[in-house]
């Protein structure tokens, strides 16, 4: 009995002097941060991770002397970069030459991340306290003292399940805050509005760079209201002018004028560009008037939920017991009603904001113009391509082999009076010769246009694809005759994917699903592979976005590491006008 | 079958309906009507009902798989009348569909096949007879692509015969392209039935019933 109290007294005295280290943990931690600010970010990430030893220690003691199991909490730290096929390391959209820029940031992220830091940091910051109660406490109550200690350790460090969602109160300071990022941006926005005006008077050169620049300010307001409200606001700009190409003398045209060096013309058709755009006079003015309604709509919110809360304080402090008491439900009920408006202003805002800062008619249309220039010069790229390879395959392929066949038939000729044997035997030749051919140009008419594509139609078309691949492949879904190139199109993408399941993604099963709505043809397909895919990385996938880029058509890939791989095409098409008879195929099977 | 089987010819292309009216005259049919569009096929079809067609997939007036719907059609109304069907290109989904009635007295090949006169008339007797034949390139996309279930637990061998049964060869053509003896192919198609749980009793059927459990279908 004695003894017991004795072993958890010095356990409890063990347990308040470590207790006492974590205050050093923290110094510690405040020099990594000060690092941080300076730019060491592997500073603040090292002494994170420092300071994690000794919460394991505790954690462990916890488990031994107090009886309490304490799980680590911590998210699993990143795997290192791997190194690309081309020598690069790539984070994002950018590339580096090495990795360790790329794993400490990525170390940053994780640790910084990670809700159990911030849980090491608070205990951190009130364990000493603790350990200088349970000097005390374990003398009193013995073991029982180390007992509730263990469950204090486990309360800050132990596992805690994620929280979903923000509560009430902090979703609607969120939306004040983002009322107030709102307001916040469009005075940026002001503050670069200004300047590019006074430019406009001198020097005008510049206008068209200060224009750029400030776009970029109503671009973050842009995005940002996407982020913070749902309020989805497209950029409206025209696109960008081309450089200049010189005539035909060498010499570059700007209106009547010709000039020796691309410089000036360039310079001209940009200030031309951003003072014709539209959007360009629009943003001014929403920088102005944004600013102006924003703040009357933030004012009457922050009003009410800080006035609120100063209101509580203050009565609390300055006036008589009974008046504070009277007057506190009038200052929370201001609170709340400031709560409960932000959300919905916050809205409305962007949606205010949007008016002057969305595209208009002319720039969508100017956009769309840009866009189809792009795909049309895809999409003729690409018919080059395939017409170049079909001559390639022709000239290589049949078109030698019926010169052979000529020749053959030559000798057969010559032979067949003085060696009749040798003739027929020429003749089995050719006829072998002849299968061949027809064989090469079955592939290359499929490679073309699959013959099942125009005798059933996409959906049989992808059936029979299905039948022939080595996946197991089922087909959902029915479809009707749709426009033949969009068939096609189509076609080509589904077999670029199941291709790829089978030769990058290791998958078994793969399931296509079919479906036309509203002159929309839409199809999935899902793979049980490895995942991984990315667009950035395999020119079957950029192929596939530029095939179906010329239908205006969308591919949304989601490939998640260890799979399932998931792909959805969205290509808008009419129905074919030429189809005999609507015929439409309901089975689903699996091959 | 008729020491002179009646037949009808159907094929687009007037050179080749000419030489498969002459090669088939030539081999003992009695070619009763040839045709070059889909209408003309099944109204044709329909009066002579005869022993045997050899049907060309792509037809006028679509110009599309013509030939099968109205070989699939008709078949649907007589069924089991013998059809071979000719095409220049062959789908594992198109075989399915021929076969999935179980009546047998089918047939499905490339149109190269009729160079090899010895061997396309011999599918279009085998047709005419009740049998099958399948275009090997159908049968070796089957190989290549993902067995069925059911075909698991047969034997890489039995398989072998299998997929020639499937192209509609008899116990005694197998025996021949396997180099082994008749009753060993007896004994495997045995095995094969066994497998497969096919227990009918007309040996013609089961082998059918065999060829679609092949192709997935049954």
């Amino acid at each position: 009995m004695i003894r017991t109290y004795l072993t958890s007294v010095r356990r409890g005295f063990v347990l308040a002097g470590l207790a006492l280290v974590s205050w050093l943990d923290l110094l510690l931690e405040l020099v990594g941060f000060c690092l941080l600010c300076v730019g060491l970010v592997f500073a603040y990430t090292l002494a994170l991770e420092g300071t994690r030893p000794r919460a394991a220690l505790t954690r462990r003691l916890a488990g031994r002397w107090c009886g309490v199991e304490v799980e680590p909490p911590y998210r699993p730290a990143p795997p290192e970069p791997e190194r690309e096929r081309d020598g690069w390391y790539r984070d994002g959209n950018s590339l580096f030459k090495r990795s360790w820029f790329i794993k400490w940031t990525k170390r940053f992220e994780w640790i910084s991340d990670d809700p159990a830091t911030g849980r090491d940091l608070g205990w951190q910051l009130w364990n000493p306290l603790a350990g200088l109660v349970l000097v005390p406490a374990v003398l009193l109550a013995g073991p029982r003292a180390l007992r509730l200690y263990g469950e204090w350790t486990r309360w800050w460090l132990g596992p805690r399940p994620a929280r979903t969602g923000d509560g009430w109160i902090k979703a609607r300071l969120k939306a004040l805050g983002f009322q107030l990022g709102l307001f916040g941006l469009s005075v940026a926005q002001l503050g670069m509005a200004i300047p590019t005006l006074l430019a406009l008077i001198w020097p005008a050169p510049l206008f068209p760079a200060m224009v750029v620049a400030g776009r970029s300010v109503t671009d973050t307001l842009r995005r940002e209201a996407k982020n913070w409200t749902g309020v989805r606001i497209d950029r409206p700009y025209l696109p960008e002018p081309p450089f200049p190409v010189p005539r035909a003398d060498g010499m570059y045209r700007h209106g009547r004028q010709l000039y020796d060096t691309p410089w000036w013309p360039a310079r001209l058709a940009r200030l031309r560009w951003a003072m014709a755009d539209r959007a360009t006079w629009r943003d001014l003015a929403a920088a102005v008037i944004n600013s102006v309604v924003l703040l009357l709509m933030v004012v009457p919110t922050a009003a009410l939920v800080f006035g609120g809360l100063w209101g509580v304080v203050a009565l609390w402090v300055s006036r008589p017991f009974g008046q504070a008491l009277a007057l506190t439900p009038v200052a929370l009920a201001a609170f709340a009603a400031g709560l409960v408006l932000t959300p919905w202003l916050a809205r409305q805002g962007a949606r205010f904001a949007k008016l002057l800062l969305g595209p208009t008619e002319a720039s969508r249309l100017g956009q769309r113009v840009e866009r189809l220039k792009q795909t049309r010069t895809d999409a003729s790229v690409a018919q080059a391509a395939e017409l170049r390879r079909i001559e390639r395959d022709l000239h290589d392929g049949v078109q030698s082999r019926l010169v052979a066949m000529g020749m053959k038939l030559g000798a057969v000729e010559a032979l067949i009076d003085s060696d009749p044997a040798a003739a027929k035997r020429l003749a089995a030749e050719l006829r072998r010769t002849s299968s061949e051919t027809l064989t090469e140009l079955r592939l290359l008419v499929r490679g073309i246009h699959p013959p099942v594509l125009s005798e059933r139609g996409l959906g049989d078309a992808v059936r029979a694809m299905a039948l022939d691949s080595p996946l197991r492949a089922s087909v959902d879904g029915t479809l009707p005759r749709l426009e033949q190139p969009a068939e096609a199109c189509a076609y080509f993408a589904v077999s670029e994917l199941l291709g790829n399941a089978a030769k990058h993604g290791e998958a078994r099963r793969v399931s296509i699903e079919l479906g036309y709505e509203d002159g929309l043809l839409r199809i999935e397909v899902t793979d049980d592979g490895k995942g991984g895919a990315n667009a950035a990385r395999g020119s079957g996938i950029r192929g596939i976005e530029r095939r179906l880029g010329a239908f205006d058509g969308t591919f949304a890939l989601t490939s998640p590491p260890g799979g399932p791989t998931k792909a959805i095409m969205e290509i808008p098409c009419q129905l074919d006008p030429d189809a005999s008879s609507p015929r439409t195929s309901t089975s689903s099977e699996t091959a | 079958m008729p020491a002179r089987p009646r037949c009808v010819v159907a094929e687009d292309q007037y050179l080749l309906r000419d030489g498969l009216t002459h090669l088939l005259t030539a081999h003992g049919f009695d070619v009763v009507e040839a045709v070059g569009t889909g209408p003309e096929l099944e109204r044709a079809l329909r009066t002579h009902r005869p022993d045997v067609s050899v049907v060309d997939v792509r037809m006028p007036p679509t110009l599309t798989d013509e030939g099968l719907q109205v070989s699939l059609a008709v078949r649907r109304d007589i069924p089991g009348l013998p059809i071979l069907v000719l095409s220049q290109h062959v789908e594992q989904l198109y075989a399915r569909e021929l076969l999935a009635d179980g009546a047998g007295a089918i047939g499905y090949l490339l149109k190269d096949r009729v160079f090899n006169a010895d061997q396309f008339i011999d599918a279009v007797r085998r047709v005419a007879g009740g049998g099958t034949a399948m275009d090997p390139e159908v049968i070796a996309k089957l190989v290549a692509g993902n067995a069925s279930d059911p075909l698991a637990a047969l034997t890489p061998r039995e398989r072998e015969v299998l997929g020639l049964m499937a192209e509609g060869c008899s116990n005694a053509a197998i025996a021949g392209r396997l180099h082994f003896s008749e009753g060993a192919v007896g004994k495997h198609t045995a095995n094969i039935f066994a497998k497969l749980g096919i227990v009918a009793s007309d040996d013609t059927n089961r082998r059918v019933l065999a060829v679609l459990a092949y192709l997935g279908s049954a």
